[in-house]
């Protein structure tokens, strides 16, 4: 499990590597490992046999995270205190004084296999874009439980220490150096090697500043007035930006801001007293049932369909170079596939490969990317005005404007050189697929890939499943997303497939509680305390009160009879026909768009609306989420979504519904399936038939539950 | 309980430049000491007649870390008999000392009780953020805490104050507080400071400004430190969602400047003062304090005034004085509406927006404006009312004897 090697010099290597596992994991078995490996180190530097410790991996990583599984069930704060007190007390006993020791980081470490490297006398990584080292468990609303707040602290100062723990980055060796949190770097595994010796044969003891008499914390402690004041702006900025819902960056500030205050051991036992708090929050459990379980769930392949072989995607044609296309395409390039973009000229398609260009620059400049990886990638996309390029594609996509002419004129030259074995796809969000698909020579060879803007950035892809989509284009679209790296969910070729569809209940929740006398801004501000990225206001205006109206008017065809007219519907007529106020593109909607500075919300609303009466705050926000979920279950209800762990995860990387609930169907297990029901029927009383619960509802949260 | 009687009110000069003031060349022991010798010389007391000092000190920092008010007295001898502590309600310290000493005499413990404040912020680092910058995120997340400047621009905001109002509000509390200087108004009750030869350092407060107009004010520019630090604004909206902005009222010409002070006030039960030979000046006719909403922070100067009157059983018309503090002039314009007073009636020597604010005394130096005025004006009764940070309000109501 652990190889022990002494050489001439007495230096010892060990070399993590775990039986029977791909990789080295944190667990107790590797705690219980090394406890006879220090005490003989111990024993070794006692009788000066012992020049120094060199900590590497035999796998490809040097050691990931701890067990989420087991963070997920425990409950008892006792188990959890003493788990982190722990990794602590190994941790303490690698650092203390006497032997230095160096972690030659040879592959990525991330979360408590990081917190190990950081307890390290000295880190040196290998100059790898593919490593990633970081803290990242804030993103799963955690934090570090071995100490490395503290250690991180000491070694950089609260005021760089705070955004690195909060931020939860995952940093590529450059940027680690950058950010001080590695020490070296080196070319190869072999130089590596020989830096980690040369460190060790020129430092006589390894001690760190916080065992050093007089060594003070870097930038100061929370007593001196600029680092108060620095901790109180963070607070504010912390504050202001996720109210009462994410604790665990929270906490992290708690800690930086007291822990200033204490010797060091003190310091670590009160973050191990956070970390049992925030293992135990709700918020956590959520999100790791979200960013883990759901993650997995998809990635696993559960929702693909069975029985078809693997498809390795290779060269993919893009048409349309505007942002969603070169999105697209930089998306593909960054994981290795080939991309032909096209465009109606040449210029204008190299439009899109410059933007991907400057993309990559940045990506370089930030030291994310090395130089020549930035060529390799451009050397891989290849722009076009003629199809004809497309011939040995394994997928055609297109990103083009939302015309059902054009997309179908640009399928059919791409088809006609494409191989039988070759599929195309549409960026499509108000078109439906199946319509696309009849004028097509194959139309199972077509299924919507919905890509979510900027498409770079989010991890989402909807794979819209059409009338005449074969199964086996589905799989094959579930394997581009995976090999692009991103989040497939299967939707139903209905309108606004699962995510546009739901995030209008959202916009049109909103747009009802204007009527009913609720000020705007309560809505807006009342929304994002909710958790809600965007207000319904802001979003309804930034995409256009025609296609909010345009979804509506779909689900009123889908329902035919059966549909109860949303009661926003009066005021969006009212303000898209009889005002013209269309939204942010012809900068007037909800908000009115001064020449200069932000948009403000319109002051005519009032003239427009009831005069604004009292409200219920968490009233108002639950209205606004429960509109959303409820929709979201009528979507699995009707087969528009496959799977609960889809919807949290559409509906978190989709359309940002709150990470802190876990996601839009973990949201009714978070709020308890009993409260729920009882509030959608008090809804259902006061505001009318849409909170009428679907029957799938029991049902369902009776399953997840 | 039996009625508490104000005997003196002597506070020191004010002068807003803080540095560069000839009060940054006085330790603030020795403006408490030069405040006790007067109320010792003014009344014909030793000293030891006194039961206990009440003292609002608000950043016990540095030369405050003492016991103020224990270590006042010894300065000046008076350690054998007389007793002292301090206390801390913010911008309302002075006046919550008043009525915990007037409580003290109503309650029989005490007879004689000397009750006010010191402030000596020329000679405290001053924290840019707040007055009492906390490095406690879990304390300023639950308390939701902003600013004050950020939460005058809030009330502001709430009651649909205009930028013209504030800025008129200022120049108003200027041109007061320069016709009562003029007629040396304050004579009576402020002291000459000297230095420790008997040279005099600064004699009677200093206008902030010789001239002032609305267009100069018009002309600055907004200054609140928590609209370029991102977050407090959205913590603001979380408590009263209702507001799309807080729209910036206050500029640093309509808000009040820092200065050092001091000031006491002497009162005691009639029989103590009738067997020293001291004059009843004016009686504590009730007392109030109260909490109201942390985050807009000022409201609870018209509730605690409210309580005040309901227990003396008045109404606002029943007050013919009124006294609020002014940090920024919004509270004052609040209070003012609120209350529904015509607008001589209050504040009527001006306020701190032309003087200077002294934290901890304000409450004391209010009492005693009011005081000089309702006597000057030979007026029966009056009401002080101070919001302070956090949302507290304390109000003292008196009548003249």
């Amino acid at each position: 499990m652990i190889h022990y090697k002494k050489d001439t010099e007495n230096i010892v290597t060990l070399t993590l590597d775990m039986d029977n596992r791909a990789e080295n994991v944190i667990n107790q078995k590797i705690w219980a490992a090394f406890v006879p490996v220090i005490q003989c180190l111990k024993e070794e530097k006692k009788k000066g046999r012992l020049r120094g410790v060199i900590l590497t991996s035999a796998k490809k990583t040097f050691l990931a995270g701890g067990d989420l599984e087991y963070i997920f069930q425990v409950e008892n704060a006792e188990e959890i205190f003493a788990a982190a007190e722990g990794m602590k007390k190994f941790l303490r006993d690698l650092e203390s004084p006497g032997v230095p020791v160096v972690a030659a980081i040879n592959g990525s470490a991330i979360g408590a296999g990081f917190e190990v490297a950081l307890a390290c006398h000295h880190r040196i990584v290998l100059d790898d874009p593919k490593i990633a080292v970081g803290l990242p468990e804030v993103e799963i609303g955690l934090i570090p439980a071995g100490g490395s707040i503290v250690r991180l602290m000491w070694l950089l100062g609260i005021e760089k220490a705070f955004p690195i723990l909060t931020g939860g980055k995952r940093y590529h060796p450059n940027a680690a150096l950058h950010a001080g949190i590695v020490d070296e770097l080196a070319a190869t595994p072999k130089e590596m090697m020989q830096k980690a010796k040369a460190w060790l044969l020129r430092t006589a003891e390894g001690r760190r500043p916080w065992d050093t008499a007089g060594r003070q914390i870097p930038g100061g402690t929370a007593w001196d007035s600029p680092v108060a004041n620095k901790i109180m702006e963070y607070s504010a900025a912390l504050n202001g930006k996720y109210f009462d819902n994410y604790p665990a960056p929270q906490a992290i500030l708690q800690i930086l801001s007291e822990a200033s205050k204490l010797e060091f051991d003190a310091a670590c036992r009160l973050e191990s007293r956070y970390y049992t708090e925030l293992v135990r929050s709700r918020q956590c459990k959520n999100m790791i049932n979200a960013f883990w379980f759901d993650e997995n769930y998809i990635k696993n392949g559960s929702d693909r369909p069975k029985g078809f072989g693997k498809f390795r995607p290779k060269k993919i044609g893009i048409i349309g170079a505007g942002m969603m296309g070169s999105g697209i395409a930089l998306s593909c390039l960054q994981q290795g596939l080939k991309v032909v973009l096209k465009d109606v000229s040449r210029l204008i398609a190299d439009r899109g490969s410059h933007a991907i260009r400057n993309k990559l620059s940045e990506a370089v400049f930030k030291g994310l990317l090395l130089p020549e990886e930035q060529e390799a990638m451009l050397k891989r996309l290849q722009t076009t005005e003629s199809a004809e390029d497309f011939a040995d594609c394994d997928l055609v996509l297109e990103a083009v404007i939302e015309n059902q002419m054009v997309k179908q004129k640009v399928f059919r030259e791409a088809e006609n050189h494409l191989d039988e074995y070759a599929f195309l796809a549409s960026n499509s969000i108000s078109i439906p697929i199946t319509t696309l698909s009849e004028s097509l020579a194959r139309p199972g060879q077509f299924a919507g890939l919905h890509f979510f803007h900027p498409a770079e950035e989010v991890p989402l892809v909807e794979i819209v499943r059409g009338r005449n989509t074969s199964e086996e284009t589905v799989a094959k679209c579930f394997d581009f997303v995976r090999a692009i790296q991103k989040i497939p969910i299967i939707v139903k070729d209905d309108w606004g497939f699962f995510v546009a569809r739901v995030q209008n209940t959202y916009i049109l929740e909103g747009i009802t509680m204007l009527q009913e006398g609720i000020s705007p801004a309560v809505i807006e501000n009342l929304s994002r305390q909710a958790g809600m990225p965007r207000s319904p206001l802001a979003l309804a205006d930034d995409l256009g009160l025609d296609l909010v109206l345009k979804y509506e008017q779909q689900a009123a065809a889908h329902y035919g009879p059966k549909y109860i007219q949303h009661p926003a519907v009066d005021l969006v007529k009212k303000l898209l026909l009889d005002l013209g106020r269309t939204g942010r593109a012809q900068k007037a909607g909800f908000y009115h768009y001064p020449e200069q500075g932000t948009r403000m919300l319109w002051p005519g609303l009032q003239e427009i609306l009831p005069p604004p009466g009292a409200f219920d705050a968490p009233d108002v926000m639950d209205r606004l989420l429960l509109a959303q979920v409820l929709e979201a279950v009528w979507c699995m209800q009707e087969g528009v979504i496959q799977s609960v762990a889809s919807a949290n995860l559409g509906s978190i990387y989709g359309w940002g519904f709150p990470a802190f609930k876990g996601g839009v169907i973990q949201y009714i297990q978070d709020y308890g399936l009993e409260p729920f029901l009882e509030k959608c029927k008090e809804f259902r009383e006061r505001f009318g038939p849409r909170f009428k619960s679907p029957k799938l509802l029991k049902e369902m949260a009776t399953k997840i539950g | 309980m039996q009625d508490a009687y104000l005997f003196d009110a002597v506070r020191t000069p004010r002068d807003c430049r803080l540095q560069g003031s000839p009060l940054n060349e006085i330790k603030p022991i020795d403006l408490l000491g030069s405040l006790l010798e007067a109320v010792q010389c003014r009344n014909g007391l030793e000293g030891d007649e006194i039961d206990d000092l009440l003292l609002g000190v608000v950043q016990p920092l540095e030369d405050y870390s003492v016991n103020m008010a224990r270590a006042g007295l010894l300065k000046m001898g008076w350690g054998q008999g007389v007793s002292g502590m301090t206390l801390n309600r913010n911008a309302a310290s002075g006046l919550s000392a008043l009525n915990l000493a007037a409580t003290k005499v109503g309650a029989g413990i005490d007879r004689l009780v000397l009750a006010g404040g010191v402030d000596s912020l020329s000679r405290t680092k001053l924290r840019p953020l707040g007055a009492n910058s906390i490095s406690d995120p879990e304390w300023l997340r639950l308390a939701r805490y902003i600013p004050l400047s950020l939460a005058a621009d809030l009330l502001g905001t709430h009651y649909a104050m205009r930028r013209e109002e504030a800025d008129a509000y200022a120049v108003r509390s200027w041109q007061r507080a320069f016709q009562a200087l003029q007629e040396e108004r304050f004579s009576s009750s402020v002291i000459a400071l000297t230095d420790r030869n008997g040279l005099p350092l600064l004699e009677e407060d200093q206008l902030r400004w010789e001239n002032l107009t609305p267009e100069w004010l018009a002309r600055l520019h907004p200054v609140n430190p928590a609209q370029n630090t991102p977050g407090f604004h959205e913590i603001a909206l979380s408590r009263f969602p209702h507001l799309e902005a807080i729209q910036p009222i206050h500029t640093e010409g309509n808000s009040a400047p820092l200065t050092d002070g001091a000031a006491l006030l002497l009162l005691g039960s009639l029989e103590k003062g009738q067997a020293l030979g001291l004059r009843p000046r004016a009686r504590i006719r009730s007392m109030s304090h109260c909490c109201s909403d942390p985050v807009i922070a000022f409201l609870g100067v018209t509730e605690a005034a409210r309580q005040c009157l309901k227990l003396a059983g008045f109404t606002p018309k029943d007050v013919q004085l009124w006294q609020c503090n002014e940090p920024f002039a919004a509270i004052p314009l609040y209070f003012e509406k609120a209350m529904e007073l015509p607008a001589d009636r209050l504040n009527p020597n001006g306020g701190a927006i032309a003087l200077g604010t002294a934290v901890a005394a304000s409450g004391a130096i209010l009492m005693g404006m009011l005081l000089e005025e309702m006597e000057r004006l030979d007026l029966e009764t009056g009401l002080v009312a101070i919001a302070a940070e956090g949302g507290a309000g304390v109000a003292t109501l008196i009548e003249r004897i």
